[in-house]
């Protein structure tokens, strides 16, 4: 019996130090979106290796997605209660993770010093059962820009002025001459994103109703048949019926739209969010733009009596999130820490031409890109950033309005099925609905 | 029953000791049953009759996220709100009608012609089989994306090929209008089943015995007689019972358009299936109760369609060869 009782505790004491030494290696799972994004990517495996060199006998492993395709996946296993990584890629497009309770504070354990104070805003709200939280590091920021094929406009014979920002009558010359030249005057593909034939709208809005109005637009507390909204929508439909988008928007993916701008130079401009860089500035057999390819910036166009004119979108887009439930917990939010650093966001700003949530020192960036970065320096010197893009706007307005800005905007409007005063009124009247 | 009274009286004890065994206890095998059955069971209940009962919970249920994620009781609100405000309900609800009614009468007959074909031993009958059938082997998202190519409309093959017969002026973004849409989408699930609903009528007509073919032969009926008077009716269980598959199938319909339109244009290509899954996983919300009480309704309505069609288009007579 005593002898029994010996080997009992010796085999607990054996699997406890196993149970121990198991605890002590753990091994992080980590998802993420940008699976076709190299220099993200890069990134993303220095801030791997910084942890893993800090925290030894610990290991992160990277699963790739897309992250349309992670979303779901994500939710399944969160609802299910296992089976989800302990950190991953976290963005506006699923805002309910929040209130649901799955992702963990970070306002503590982060070395927020090191991160820009407009990105730690942004991810500060209301959780579960409305207690306020930092939900996420913001990693990448990103402003709605419109780039050009500088040879095209001037094989069309287009000049730019010097601020970079076109008139509205200027904006609609350009239109057209495109159009005249056979060329879309947008490569937007809306196939497979529901914001992508929105940029132009949403800038054109800003320009004419100034941030605070087109918030409150979009938060349905201004109504869509304000004559200044209405103005907008009939300056566009005009666009639009000049040929400003290709035949193909509708089957034209996102990936799709980057090689008719740059490869197949089909189109004269590109509306688009600044990570534009992260696809298009890698080599040319993984779906970079060619070499010598000439990459301009416009601002822009300025709506008659506009409120915004001079003011640009950016915001807060790709970040990390931690797994409120993750049973490495202490060790998750370590791995999103080290990302709060500014090494690492001179190495993102190097690597990917996008701007960050993360501090960075502009004087110690290296890049091979550097000439983007004055260009963009350049364009963007006057400009007022307001917290804000298309990808954004879903936040603000409810999931009704947005369901009706999608079917009007990025498929009615430019697709010539429906006018503008139709486009209004459903919006309007999904506004009034409130759902 | 035999005649004989004592044969009779004979086997009476033998059917008493039958019976009595049967009292006294089945040797029936509940182990072996419980064995190979439990498992089946278990995962129908988990992933079919579980699965239902939560849908139709939910349906009667919204989940208050601000409160804390809880549930509370709102009765046939969610039902009220559909059947009275939803337009786009009603939208995905005509499309999926549409789908569903216009497939079955282009898919059968289209796979009944293919199926005489194939039965009038035409050369290279096994070559065409195996091609009009392998598209039913491809996965909805294949198919689906196969037909983007097609439809494309700098390079795909529908507008090449009327660019290349003189009539470009009708080249289009075919998926770009709802008008084109959703008959680009019915053409697409149309080239996708009529190799299954071939194969299968052509299994119902070489069941049908050849006597009945040659008796018509014989009284002078030609082949297209024959076929209207003779197979078609012969065939009528089969493909009554295809179409109302059919039927089914394309009220479901989500994947193909999940893939190809997502919808769109305008609603033009929405049915219920993808409205119910936007609903529950688009609308930045864990709430189910909505789509729930949408999936909820739409079963009701298919299954109340599929009851009447059947009812109007089964005829009670059996036929029998």
């Amino acid at each position: 019996m005593r002898r029994t009782t010996i080997g009992v505790l010796a085999a607990t004491l054996i699997l406890s130090l196993g149970a121990a030494g198991a605890a002590q290696a753990a091994q992080l799972q980590w998802w993420s979106h940008w699976a076709v994004e190299d220099s993200k990517k890069a990134v993303l495996f220095e801030a791997k290796r910084r942890f893993e060199a800090k925290h030894p006998g610990h290991t992160v492993e990277i699963t790739f997605y897309e992250k349309k395709n992670m979303w779901p996946a994500l939710r399944a296993a969160f609802t299910a209660g296992s089976g989800f990584p302990d950190v991953f890629y976290y963005d506006n497009d699923v805002p309910e993770f929040m209130g649901a309770g799955w992702l963990a504070d970070l306002s503590q354990g982060i070395r927020w010093e090191n991160i820009e104070p407009y990105g730690k805003a942004f991810w500060t709200r209301p959780g579960p059962a409305g207690k306020v939280g930092t939900w996420a590091i913001p990693v990448e920021a990103a402003s709605d820009e419109i780039y050009f094929n500088k040879k095209l406009f001037r094989d069309l014979g287009i000049t730019v002025p010097a601020s970079f920002a076109l008139t509205q009558d200027q904006f609609k010359d350009v239109v057209a001459k495109c159009a005249k030249g056979g060329y879309a005057a947008f490569a937007t593909g809306a196939a497979d994103r529901e914001w992508a034939a929105m940029y132009i709208p949403d800038m054109l809005l800003l320009s004419k109703l100034g941030y605070a109005d087109a918030r409150k637009l979009y938060q349905g507390e201004l109504s869509w048949k304000d004559p200044r909204v209405a103005e907008v929508f009939r300056y566009y439909k005009e666009l639009v019926d000049l040929g400003a988008y290709a035949k193909t928007l509708t089957s034209m993916t996102l990936a799709e739209a980057h090689r008719y701008f740059h490869t197949e130079q089909k189109a004269c401009m590109f509306p688009v969010g600044s990570w534009y860089t992260g696809r298009a500035f890698v080599p040319p057999e993984k779906g970079g733009q060619p070499q010598g390819f000439e990459l301009g910036l416009l601002n822009y166009p300025l709506m008659k009596d506009g409120k915004g004119h001079g003011e640009k979108m950016l915001g807060v887009a790709g970040s990390l999130a931690v797994a409120a439930k993750s049973p490495n917990l202490p060790l998750a939010v370590e791995v999103a820490n080290a990302f709060a650093d500014v090494e690492v966001g001179n190495m993102w700003m190097a690597k990917t031409g996008i701007q960050t949530g993360i501090k960075t020192e502009p004087g110690r960036i290296d890049s091979p890109i550097k000439w983007y970065f004055d260009e963009f320096a350049k364009v963007n010197r006057t400009s007022k950033w307001v917290d804000l893009t298309a990808q954004q706007v879903k936040l603000l307005m409810k999931p009704g309005v947005w369901e009706v800005y999608v079917a009007t905007v990025n498929q009615g409007l430019p697709n010539r099925l429906i006018g503008p005063d139709e486009a209004l009124a459903k919006l309007e009247d999904a506004r009034l609905k409130g759902k | 029953m035999s005649a004989d009274p004592a044969g009779r009286a004979a086997a009476l004890p033998r059917l008493g000791a039958r019976a009595a065994t049967r009292r006294a206890g089945p040797r029936r095998p509940w182990v072996a049953i419980g064995v190979f059955l439990g498992p089946t069971l278990l995962l129908y209940f988990a992933f079919a009759i579980y699965p239902v009962l939560v849908t139709f919970y939910n349906s009667v249920h919204t989940l208050r996220m601000d409160l804390g994620m809880v549930y509370e009781f709102v009765g046939l609100e969610h039902f009220r709100e559909i059947l009275t405000s939803d337009e786009v309900f009603w939208k995905a609800a005509a499309n999926s009608l549409t789908w569903g009614l216009v497939a079955p009468i282009v898919d059968i007959p289209l796979a009944l012609g293919l199926a005489l074909v194939l039965h009038a031993r035409v050369p290279f009958a096994r070559f065409f089989r195996t091609v009009w059938f392998t598209p039913v082997l491809m996965s909805y998202p294949v198919v689906g994306v196969i037909w983007l190519w097609v439809y494309n409309y700098d390079w795909g093959m529908a507008n090449l090929v009327l660019r290349a017969v003189g009539l470009g002026s009708h080249a289009q973004a075919w998926l770009a209008s709802p008008t084109t849409a959703l008959p680009a989408l019915i053409l697409v699930t149309t080239w996708m089943f009529a190799g299954f609903n071939m194969v299968v009528l052509l299994a119902a007509i070489h069941a049908i015995p050849g006597d009945y073919l040659d008796a018509a032969r014989v009284d002078g009926a030609g082949a297209a007689r024959r076929t209207i008077h003779v197979l078609v009716p012969l065939l009528r269980p089969t493909l009554v019972n295809l179409a109302i598959l059919d039927f089914i199938g394309k009220m479901k319909q989500f994947a193909l358009v999940w893939v190809m339109t997502r919808g769109g244009p305008m609603w033009g290509t929405e049915t219920v299936a993808t409205y119910v899954v936007k609903r529950a996983f688009e609308w930045k919300t864990l709430d189910l109760g909505y789509p729930s009480a949408v999936a909820v309704l739409w079963f009701v309505i298919i299954f109340g369609l599929s009851y009447v069609f059947m009812r109007l288009l089964q005829r009670r007579e059996a036929l029998e060869f």
